[in-house]
């Protein structure tokens, strides 16, 4: 499978055979979210991370209303 | 039977969908829903309730990332607004995601706003802070209802 691949900062963004790289995969889970992360690394150059985050907080109002 | 003091759950719903006019509004093209937006914000910066509009000041910048952010891809880019209970809310239809970018630097938050009204602001929501090498940032929205729904006015 080809992964998208940036080598070096500035760099075009190109594919990659993902054969040749080191897979690292982890997650984050908390009240606030479910993050899961995917990374892609040719030694130890870090060339593709995404990124996939599932949103658990919202935001809210909370209206008051005054009496007479 | 007593009376009950109370904000009308109707109104909170109609108030998203932008029926009550209590100040000066705006003139309106249609019925339609507007189109909203989603830009990406630097864990530097310093977006919050106070934000009016869409700003260019502390949002992210890297390959592929168009300032401004993206398109909610809904269509319409909101659930319906409903109530459960005495709660309206509405949560954006589907996903918001940025492909095939590069975010050196470190994010943590995403500004919602209307762009068919002069880019104000809509909500901010953080997360935990971020980097993207070549690749997708893709946020999901929580379940659409009173509990979790995106907006929520309870």
């Amino acid at each position: 499978m080809e992964i998208p691949v940036q080598l070096a900062p500035g760099e075009p963004i190109i594919k990659m055979d993902d054969s040749l790289l080191v897979k690292k995969e982890g997650v984050v889970d908390n009240e606030n979210e479910l993050t899961t992360w995917v990374e892609y690394w040719l030694g130890d150059i870090r060339v593709h991370r995404s990124v996939h985050v599932n949103l658990k907080k919202n935001v809210s109002m909370d209206p008051q209303i005054a009496g007479f | 039977m007593a009376n009950t003091q109370a904000m009308c759950t109707s109104f909170k719903t109609e108030l998203l969908n932008g029926i009550h006019a209590l100040g000066t509004s705006v003139i309106r093209a249609g019925t339609t829903p507007d189109s909203f937006k989603a830009a990406l914000y630097l864990a530097t910066a310093t977006i919050d309730a106070g934000a009016t509009v869409y700003t260019a000041t502390g949002e992210v910048s890297g390959a592929n990332y168009v300032a401004g952010g993206v398109d909610l891809t809904g269509s319409p880019d909101w659930i319906a607004p409903a109530a459960t209970g005495t709660t309206a809310f509405t949560t954006p239809t589907a996903s918001i995601v940025f492909t095939n970018v590069t975010l050196a630097t470190a994010f943590d938050a995403v500004l919602i706003y209307n762009s068919t009204q002069g880019n104000k602001a809509v909500s901010v929501h953080t997360f935990g802070s971020q980097t993207i090498t070549a690749g997708t940032f893709t946020l999901t929205m929580p379940t659409n209802d009173a509990s979790t729904g995106l907006l929520r006015i309870a």
